[in-house]
């Protein structure tokens, strides 16, 4: 009998036993086989993931979720007694499955397998295909894993599971220097979020004993004040907590890492830096909504607006087909980061859904122009691609319509959600606090929503509009049928997946009403505090029966309207009067813009500012100078000095003396007392590293950066003790 | 009487031995010697509130015990690491390890 | 008795640990690990921890030090004097490490710990250990022994003899 336990435990298993058996055998089973072994797997997992989909569904009568999540408990460690811990004096293992796990799952094993079919054509030929394969498998499990972490250490645990394929993946062709730095520098940027996010767990385990999803909602739940931690430390936990999710969803201060990780195979992109890893930073701010208080989630909006300013902007102006892809992709995750800000946790994950797929697709269109390429990803060097490869230029357009919002498209409902719920969040928060600033909250999307289906056509327009810029790329370019067959799936995909019957919103719907079937079950709780996901409006959408295909409220429901309901009914209307033809006037500026490929903004840019904002935006704003020069000059400024006080307080005296011992050296050549010898080899050292100027260039030290953080670490110590002892 | 203070002060100097080893040695090895000289530091103190404070309970004990086999661990490594250091650059002073500068 | 053995062991640690950062010698400092590590080894009989004691010499002495023995001698053609450190580094280090000596000694001798009378000796500390590893600790312990398996591929891939990285492959 296939139960659930057993379904889940296979669904990891699958992935991990597929990647072990290829990284163990890989070189044995040869080339086409490991291809097929990993894709038949991902396949299963796809299939079980749908059966369990399937199950979830229909295991009641009716879309019933009352019978609530599915969780279970291995005892961890032994931490000691809290008040409130559920397993007493002990941290759990907790396995959390609801229908946002449930949906979660089928989209990263849909998008995973598809992946892996169109690999089979991508990675064809390549030296390491048995361990491209063994990652993709490994990748998979650890996704599987954090979808169904119950507890933020297993969440943080499965974080770096994910960040280490995602550095395997990017880093693929380790032989290319590019690839190599981007993994490391991916790496890098993920840990500076991770520390926040581990802090951030610190600190809870630390007050309340556990880091057990749902212990945190229950104890935390929405009003804070009845529990031992104060709002100001509750709201610094929460930001801590998001900073794991923007390193990894790659926000603001953390997006660098993103457009370099396209130097990794493009199904990579597509799987890892497109649909799944990314999208599991929303994931966690999703699951950690609860604990956020309202200044937290002030700051997550207005990091997720920042991040969709920058990347729809700089996504304007790449030269590189899959960098400007990634900036939209930044842009996208800056939406479902905004919408957890305002409190549209429906809309986070609706997007994050309908994203995965179009992305992916869009990003599968990119690998295979790639691929036709030879691998040369230069907007400058394509055009009129469109006549060699007809179903990746349909396909690719079906992924710009769906991401610019066009009606009947995926996108379109998503993207409406997120505005609508943002207009009604900037209403109310004019109304309460009278802060004009927070209609930024609104304005800021819709005009992203603008430049969006802008940056999108001109992708399209230089890839497969106009006339080929150089012929020599185009040699026996034309589509190869094991890589054009993914695309026409995920455009299906991008095109249902915002519909009412699709189950999709019904599943986001669901987790509200489980989540808060299974804490009205918990006794300890009164009814009042009973609805930790529904904490506070706008978090509830309208029940998909009362929404038509185009996404308005229709005249069905039958309960009068509450005040939140019609504010997000107005809301609706506002999104609609402002964006309502955004994706139709965009494609149409887009296209006029860029009907001749590079020739109209070439002689835009001969207008001097004009060439001024474009450069800039092509260098990404500067950000990645500007962290070089903050960070690794700092490392640099520090030896500089402790060089300089080497070189002009001690080396003068050390040189007397050395010229003395060379001296004596000198004269006593021929002894071979090991003493002399020593001192002089000793000094003679000194004396050329501290004479040339190879030593200004020593920055990468791996002791100095040991001494910044060992005195980083002391400074914290004594002020700790300091301020103890003060009190 | 010797009391739990005296065993808290005798970690920290082990401790600050530690450290100052690991700042001080250029010196792979030595570097290494410092962690294990920190470690025990770390495991004295273990064992020393567990004798004081809590009693019958072996929780600090054990936690020792697995910090014993990290470090048997650890070493391990750094010494596996330590020697294709070795090989790569034909010198033990962890200061040419300089690749990773831009 | 006890304050005697006590500061035997206690000044056993202190003059090894404190060997091993001034001896400029590598096999000199690891055979000053071994005092220190003995000394904490004692020290540990003195808390009741019989088992950890036994465990700190056959682990720690009989298996770490040897390894760490091993490294030097297997690089010994590298000079075995330690590289020294420049004066600047030397008193920047000792600073450093002097303030946080001072802050933790603050911090120790100004908090009152809420101190039992000690159980001078568990009859059945091996017992109690054992079924507190099958038991409570069962998941550490399992973990652990995956983590020592994993070391010992990760060690033995790594030290595996391989071609010296050219200079001119990393530029």
């Amino acid at each position: 009998m296939l139960t659930l336990p057993i379904l889940l435990i296979l669904l990891l298993a699958l992935p991990l036993a597929t990647s072990l058996f290829l990284l163990a055998m890989g070189r044995r089973v040869g080339e086409p086989l490991a291809g097929y072994v990993g894709t038949g797997t991902s396949m299963a997992s796809f299939g079980i993931s749908i059966a369990m989909l399937v199950t979830w569904i229909y295991k009641g009568a009716t879309w019933g979720y009352e019978s609530g999540p599915y969780l279970d408990f291995v005892r961890w460690l032994p931490i000691g007694n809290y008040a409130g811990q559920r397993d007493e004096g002990f941290l759990q293992l907790v396995v959390y499955l609801d229908s946002l796990g449930i949906l979660m799952m089928t989209m990263v094993s849909l998008v995973s397998a598809v992946v892996h079919l169109f690999s089979l054509g991508y990675i064809k030929g390549d030296r390491r295909y048995p361990q491209f394969f063994s990652y993709l498998s490994l990748f998979s499990f650890c996704m599987m894993g954090l979808i169904l972490s119950g507890s933020l250490l297993q969440m943080l645990v499965f974080f770096e599971l994910v960040g280490l394929c995602s550095y395997l993946l990017i880093g693929f062709w380790q032989e290319k220097r590019e690839a190599s730095r981007a993994a490391i520098k991916a790496f890098v940027v993920n840990r500076v979020g991770d520390v926040g996010f581990i802090i951030g767990v610190g600190i809870l385990i630390a007050y309340f004993g556990t880091a057990t999803l749902p212990d945190l909602w229950l104890i935390l739940g929405h009003d804070s004040d009845q529990t031992a931690m104060s709002t100001g430390l509750l709201t610094i936990v929460g930001m801590l907590l998001a900073m794991g999710a923007f390193g990894k969803s790659a926000q603001f201060p953390l997006h660098t890492w993103l457009p370099d990780a396209m130097a990794g195979p493009t199904p990579v992109s597509a799987l890892i830096h497109a649909a799944t890893m990314v999208a599991a930073g929303v994931f966690l701010l999703a699951r950690i909504y609860p604990i956020l208080t309202h200044d937290a989630r002030l700051f997550v909006l207005i990091i997720g607006g920042v991040t969709i300013l920058l990347g729809s902007l700089c996504a304007l102006a790449q030269r590189d087909l899959k960098k400007a892809l990634a900036f939209s992709t930044i842009a996208q995750l800056g939406y479902m980061v905004l919408a957890i800000g305002v409190g549209s946790w429906s809309g986070a994950i609706f997007h994050l859904i309908t994203h995965a797929f179009f992305k992916s697709l869009l990003f599968l269109g990119a690998g295979n122009v790639i691929y036709t390429m030879h691998h040369d990803g230069q907007l400058a060097h394509y055009g009129g691609l469109w006549r060699r490869m007809p179903v990746t230029a349909v396909t690719f357009a079906i992924g710009i319509l769906a991401m610019s919002g066009a009606p009947f498209l995926s996108g379109f409902y998503s993207k409406e959600m997120i505005i609508a719920h943002a207009a009604s969040y900037a209403e109310l928060a004019s109304q309460e606090h009278r802060a004009v600033l927070l209609q930024l909250a609104l304005w800021v999307p819709v005009i992203a929503a603008y430049l969006t289906p802008l940056y999108m056509t001109r992708l399209w327009m230089l890839t497969f509009a106009g006339r080929p810029r150089k012929r020599k790329l185009y040699r026996d370019a034309s589509e190869a049928g094991v890589m054009s067959f993914p695309l026409v799936l995920l455009s299906g995909m991008a095109i249902v997946t915002g519909y009412s019957w699709f189950p999709v919103q019904s599943m986001i719907q669901g987790t509200i009403i489980e989540s808060n079937g299974y804490f009205r079950a918990m006794p300890q709780l009164s009814s009042d505090r009973a609805d930790p996901l529904a904490i506070s409006w706008p978090m509830l959408m309208p029940s998909p029966e009362g929404i038509s295909d185009s996404g308005e409220p229709t005249e069905v429901t039958v309960a009068p309207l509450t005040p939140v309901e019609q504010r997000v009914t107005r809301g609706y209307d506002v999104a609609h009067s402002l964006t309502g033809w955004a994706w139709l006037i965009g494609i149409l500026t887009g296209i006029a813009i860029w009907w001749r490929g590079f020739a109209l903004t070439d002689r835009m840019a001969r207008f001097t500012p004009f060439a001024f904002v474009r450069q800039a935006l092509a260098h990404r704003l500067y950000f990645d100078d500007l962290y070089d020069l903050v960070f690794v000059g700092a490392v640099q400024v520090v030896s500089a000095v402790a060089v300089g006080v080497d070189r002009y307080l001690i080396d003068p005296a050390i040189e007397a003396m050395a010229k003395l011992a060379r001296s004596i050296g000198r004269i006593s050549s021929r002894a071979d007392d090991a003493a002399v010898d020593g001192v002089v080899r000793g000094v003679s050292d000194a004396i050329w590293q501290g004479g040339g100027v190879m030593r200004l260039t020593q920055s990468g030290r791996i002791r100095i950066y040991v001494a910044s953080a060992v005195a980083l670490g002391i400074l914290i110590v004594a002020g700790v003790v300091v301020v103890g002892i003060a009190r | 009487m010797i009391g739990l203070t005296h065993y808290l002060i005798l970690a920290a100097i082990v401790f600050a031995c530690g450290l100052l080893t690991v700042l001080t040695k250029r010196h792979a090895i030595g570097i290494l010697m410092g962690v294990e000289l920190m470690l025990n530091a770390a495991n004295i103190n273990l064992v020393a509130f567990n004798f004081y404070t809590t009693g019958e309970k072996l929780d600090g004990q054990i936690f020792a015990l697995f910090v014993i086999v990290l470090a048997a661990a650890e070493a391990a490594v750094a010494l596996a690491i330590f020697f294709n250091f070795y090989n790569n650059f034909g010198s033990v002073d962890v200061d040419r390890a300089s690749e990773l500068k831009g | 008795m006890q304050i005697i053995l006590f500061y035997t062991f206690a000044a056993l640690t202190l003059i090894g640990a404190i060997g091993v950062v001034a001896s400029s010698n590598i096999v000199r400092a690891a055979v000053q690990l071994l005092v220190a590590l003995l000394g904490v080894a004692g020290l540990y009989f003195l808390l009741g921890a019989e088992f950890l004691a036994a465990a700190q010499l056959v682990i720690y002495v009989g298996g770490t030090l040897v390894l760490i023995i091993f490294g030097v001698m297997l690089t010994a053609r590298a000079s075995l004097k330690l590289l020294q450190p420049t004066r600047t580094e030397r008193a920047l280090a000792i600073l450093s490490t002097a303030i946080l000596l001072a802050s933790l000694i603050t911090a120790i001798v100004t908090t009152r710990f809420a101190q039992i009378e000690p159980v001078a000796h568990n009859a059945y500390l091996v017992r109690s250990i054992g079924q507190a590893l099958l038991g409570d600790y069962l998941l550490p312990f399992e973990l652990a022994s995956v983590l020592l398996l994993a070391v010992m591929i990760g060690a033995a891939y790594l030290a595996k003899k391989r071609a010296p990285i050219s200079r001119e492959a990393t530029r």
